[in-house]
């Protein structure tokens, strides 16, 4: 019995022996895991915390399947949810906000995410100077970089949401965390003294390995941008589009004034001042002041396609493949290309484009006489140049790739149109709607003369853009010689004849066409739309009846195929919800629970 | 890592006592907290040994007990660890191109670091209080017995993240760190009775057994809702939340006096389910999700066994069930065509709205039907008229069996003993209000645990027979 007793004690003093040692329970070198202080202990680990900022604040708004949940639609662009392009298929987010609008638990913008990539920008706008081997002109460059990238978010949360809380430094948890909605005036003037700090630390241009970075160009279009939201309706007002009560500064400005389109005028012509020194400016090489550009489609394809072309100003350069998955619709794709497709070009947006001699081409409407299919190819091929740069359809070659097979539909690879198989002649009423989602057109921009690249640089600004800025804020503060002189240099260069009208509100809505079809599927229209107060918003632009074509086709084996398209007609396809709360976004509920923020009117 | 003690005391089998003492380690926590001590207790009393206690055949046995124990838990989300660690950041986490192109090659990648979880060095060992007071008992020698138990599990200092942090803190909620901060409660009593006896050659025996559980969130750090009753806390563990069910829209008055629906965008029609406005403000929506029904963990469980012997022959029968318990069947289970992608059930049809069979005052079990239903239609909302009773009786497992004993042939293969036997298991559902769906009411639901079974795919529970020869050489 004693010896089991000094047995147990031996056993017991050694284990408490070994369970003394220094080592024990003590943390094991696990890899990739690192604290803040080594990722500031070396300049390419703190650039590595940058970057992630850019890739995350410059793809926000872009789906990349959810894989940094910058994005809540999952499936599609943003063009699925603004007018643009279709609904998307049962399943996709976007076919839930077209039948029931968005809602606190089913947004568009992941509310979330703003404020994630902002503490990640804070987070290396505060260490950097702990950084080693980095020189102090860098350093300054870097904080600027931060700035204008955070500016850069607050602007989409801005335009999504209104004022936002306010985040100016990164939280510890033991913080008080409460942060309030700002107002829209504050929020526009936190973006605003962001962009100004970064202007003085920025570079014109990076060294040519670097590009890509952040520009003086870019910060200033950024606050150009911001100050054009700021003027625009939807916040410009007296009073908001609905009524928030005593909160309704969070919405609204509460009284309209012109300055706020002067200033806007102000920012943009520094840009433009800017980013012409830089070296940035329109691409147009066959055309001048007021006259029609006769290489307009290859210069408009070059600006929107091309990386690194100079009339890009600043673009998100994720060279990945899913991040261009509901971009590039070729036959290139071949990796599960299912949810890529039915995102087609609607037929409401379809009568934006002109023909390519600036007159109106005349598509069928719903209820029209069914067509034959040669009338869709005569009348395809007499579209503009942006029109032919931006769209493939069945029958029809992407002009943009000419001679590319998986370009055209021979070997496309899917459907390019709704199809049925036997043709109806003559009937004119209760025709069949065979299928929805692959619209009027299919998409090919962003890939002039790419053959098999499938990644793309999503252009965040480009120089129209503050051509157009100008046009929009001169008309608006009655000036319509000056809005012409800039809204044409965008229209001819499109190779379209100069515009003259002077009526104010009937070139406003010049303007505004011409923001949706030089833009297209560009991440502005969902904004745009929202912000200029259209009164038909909910009829036919976001709600409303949508239609599309339908083609018929004889027993083909390939659809795509001229030879098989016998008709076609546009049909409507389904009905869009809109309700006025929809122009600015729900914040979580979640959030609303926490007594976070107010919740934008109507949710 | 851990240390374990135990000393047990035995007096003539009339006093009881025995004491476990624990002491863990773990490396999720910091030093100075890492180390946790769980002792445990029980003591027993057997009066039926006393001197004291006259013999007799009514009370045979008798014994008292108590138990306190006390138990740690260090995993938090079982993936992440080291949870008093500092933030960390993850390299490599993906890549950011920068670089004049040339329209064709990739540019130069240049990695990213993310910010990881976040740490609290404050942290220690969760710890759950387990009381136990007990009684067996057998009487009538030895052919009634009787075990009854009551029961109750304190839990406290619940590893959890706290649900009350804005977005505005910038990092995401999986990444926020933890804190010691639920609390939840546990309590019920079982109760067995068993009577076993013999009559000529027969000998039988019948136990039955129930117990009941009721549990209880007492904290959860959550944002408070408007309306208290849409809060985890205070509500059950696993408790179900959605919308009231009130019948449907049977008249076109009752279809345009409806209060606003948000979660269809207010596109009712006839044969709808109608909801409940819980709070009165004229709309359907989030702020009308309430509890509904029980929790997937029924509240009471019983079972009852019936075995007899005669001569070789043995039989044993098992029922069980359970009562206050709740599934929720699954979207796709219940909407028509699968997404376009399947049938209709015939208790679809046999129940489906319409007019005539309102008319007719038929009883109506399914909304009106649709080809493509999906959780923005109003009818597939999370609501009571899916959560079904999974209250069951059932004919769990017989078992017949004939033994042989001592025949010469056994003798000469030197085999001491032969049975044979055929059994069952799952054999019969007595009641069941699952049964239209074709699900076994013990399949557990994950809707409530995170795990989606949205598509409706269950692993069911299988009916098992066994032919068996057992041989004991």
């Amino acid at each position: 019995m004693k010896k089991t007793i000094y047995l147990l004690a031996f056993s017991l003093s050694l284990l408490l022996f070994y369970a003394c040692q220094k080592d024990f329970l003590q943390v094991p070198d696990t890899t990739g895991n690192i604290d803040l202080t080594k990722v500031f202990s070396t300049r390419l680990n703190a650039e590595a915390a940058l970057f992630n900022g850019y890739r995350r604040t410059l793809g926000y708004g872009s789906s990349d399947e959810n894989k940094y949940a910058t994005y809540n639609l999952v499936y599609g662009t943003l063009g699925v949810v603004s007018g643009e392009r279709g609904k998307g298929r049962l399943w996709h987010p976007s076919s839930d906000i077209a039948d029931g609008g968005v809602t606190a638990n089913r947004s568009v913008l992941n509310y979330g995410s703003i404020f994630n990539n902002v503490r990640t920008l804070w987070t290396v706008y505060e260490n950097i100077d702990k950084v080693p081997d980095m020189d102090a002109d860098l350093k300054s460059r870097v904080k600027g970089e931060c700035k204008g990238l955070i500016a850069y978010q607050y602007l989409y949360g801005l335009k999504g949401f209104g004022g936002i809380p306010i985040v100016e430094k990164t939280f510890d948890p033991s913080d008080d965390l409460t942060a309030p909605r700002a107002s829209v005036d504050e929020t526009v003037k936190f973006i605003v003294k962001l962009c100004d700090e970064a202007l003085a630390t920025l570079p014109s241009n990076w060294d040519p390995s670097q590009k890509g970075r952040l520009t003086k160009s870019a910060v200033l279009s950024i606050k150009a941008q911001t100050l054009m939201f700021a003027a625009r309706p939807l916040f410009n007002s007296t009073s908001p589009y609905l009524s928030l009560g005593a909160n309704n500064k969070l919405i609204s400005y509460g009284s309209p004034s012109a300055q706020r389109w002067q200033d806007a005028i102000t920012a943009t012509q520094a840009a433009l001042t800017e980013a012409t020194s830089a070296g940035y400016a329109i691409i147009n090489t066959g055309g001048t002041t007021g006259v029609p550009n006769t290489k307009a489609f290859d210069d408009y394809a070059t600006a929107t396609s091309v990386p690194g072309n100079n009339e890009v100003i600043l673009a998100s350069q994720i060279e990945e493949t899913e991040a261009a998955r509901y971009r590039n619709e070729s036959g290139y794709w071949t990796n599960n290309p299912f949810n890529n497709f039915a995102h087609g070009l609607l037929g409401n947006f379809l009568p934006n484009y002109q023909k390519a001699d600036g007159t109106e081409q005349n598509w069928p409407k719903v209820g029209d006489p069914t067509r034959p299919a040669s009338d869709y190819f005569t009348r395809f091929a007499q579209m503009e140049p942006r029109f032919r740069a931006d769209f493939a359809g069945p029958g029809v070659q992407a002009l943009n790739n000419p001679n590319d097979a998986k370009w055209g539909p021979t070997s496309w690879g899917q459907n390019m149109g709704n199809y049925g198989t036997a043709a109806i002649a003559g009937i004119t009423t209760n025709r069949p709607i065979y299928s929805y989602g692959y619209g009027c057109a299919v998409q090919t921009k962003f890939y002039y003369k790419a053959g098999n690249r499938i990644w793309l640089h999503l252009p965040l600004f480009r120089v129209p853009e503050l051509y157009l800025n100008l046009a929009e804020a001169y008309n608006e503060t009655d000036q319509p010689a000056l809005a012409l002189v800039n809204l044409n240099i965008v229209h001819n260069r499109a190779g379209l004849p100069s515009i003259i009208e002077t009526d104010k509100i009937k070139l406003k809505a010049l303007i505004q066409r011409e923001w949706a079809v030089e833009f297209y599927d560009e991440n502005k229209r969902y904004f745009d739309v929202r912000h200029w107060m259209l009164p038909n918003i909910g009829n036919g632009i976001v709600g409303g009846d949508i239609s599309e074509f339908q083609f018929q086709t004889s027993l083909a084996g390939n659809k795509n195929l001229q030879g098989s398209l016998l008709n076609y007609y546009m049909a409507k396809v389904y009905t869009a919800f809109w309700n006025d709360r929809m122009r600015l976004e729900p914040f979580p509920q979640g959030e609303i629970n926490k007594n976070a923020v107010i919740q934008n009117p109507g949710y | 890592m851990g240390l374990v003690g135990r000393l047990t005391y035995n007096y003539k089998e009339r006093y009881q006592a025995e004491l476990n003492l624990g002491y863990n380690g773990t490396e999720n926590f910091a030093e100075g907290r890492r180390f946790g001590f769980f002792p445990a207790y029980s003591v027993g009393w057997v009066p039926s040994s006393e001197a004291f206690f006259p013999k007799n055949k009514y009370i045979t046995f008798l014994k008292f007990r108590g138990s306190y124990g006390e138990l740690g838990n260090d995993q938090f989300n079982s993936v992440r660890r080291y949870l008093f660690l500092p933030n960390t950041y993850n390299l490599n986490q993906g890549t950011y191109y920068l670089g004049t192109s040339n329209g064709i090659d990739l540019l130069p990648r240049y990695n990213i670091t993310t910010e990881g979880v976040l740490g609290n060095p404050l942290v220690t060992w969760e710890r759950s209080k387990k009381t136990d007071i007990g009684m067996e008992a057998r009487f009538f020698s030895d052919k009634l017995s009787m075990v009854l138990d009551f029961f109750k599990e304190d839990r406290d200092n619940i590893l959890g993240n706290l649900g009350i942090i804005p977005a505005t803190f910038g990092v995401p909620s999986g990444n926020i760190p933890p804190v010691n901060i639920g609390v939840t409660q546990n309590k019920g009593y079982e109760l067995s009775l068993g009577w076993r006896d013999q009559i000529g050659e027969v000998n039988y025996g019948i136990n039955g057994a129930i117990s009941y559980t009721k549990n209880k969130v007492v904290f959860r750090s959550e944002a408070p809702f408007a309306n208290e009753w849409q809060n985890a806390t205070g509500a059950a563990i696993g408790q179900y939340f959605g919308l009231t069910s009130d019948g449907f829209f049977n008249t076109p008055e009752e279809l345009a006096n409806r209060p606003y629906n948000t979660y269809a965008s207010n596109r009712n029609t006839l044969g709808d389910i109608r909801y409940k406005d819980l709070n009165g403000d004229n709309v359907i929506d989030d702020q009308d999700v309430s509890r509904i029904g029980y929790s997937n963990l029924p509240q009471y469980a019983f079972n009852s066994r019936v075995n007899f012997g005669y001569k070789g022959f043995d039989l044993s029968v098992l029922f069980n069930g359970t009562a206050r318990g709740s599934f929720y069947v699954p979207q796709n289970m219940v909407g028509t065509f699968f997404k376009a992608n399947g049938n209709v059930y015939q208790w679809q049809v046999d129940g489906e709205w319409t007019p005539e069979r309102v008319a007719n005052g038929e009883k109506i079990t399914y909304p009106r039907m649709e080809l493509n239903t999906t959780t923005a239609n109003s009818n597939f909302v999370k609501s009571d008229f899916w959560l079904k009773s999974s209250d069951f009786v059932k004919l769990k497992n017989i078992e017949i069996g004939y033994s042989l004993r001592d025949l010469k042939f056994m003798k000469a293969l030197n085999i001491s003993s032969l049975r044979v036997y055929a059994n069952g298991n799952n054999l019969f559902t007595f009641q069941n209000d699952l049964e239209v769906f074709g699900l076994d009411p013990e399949t557990s639901d994950y809707t409530n645990s995170g795990r989606n079974n949205n598509q409706g795919y269950f692993f069911p529970l299988t009916r098992v027979y066994n032919f068996g020869l057992n041989v004991q050489f």
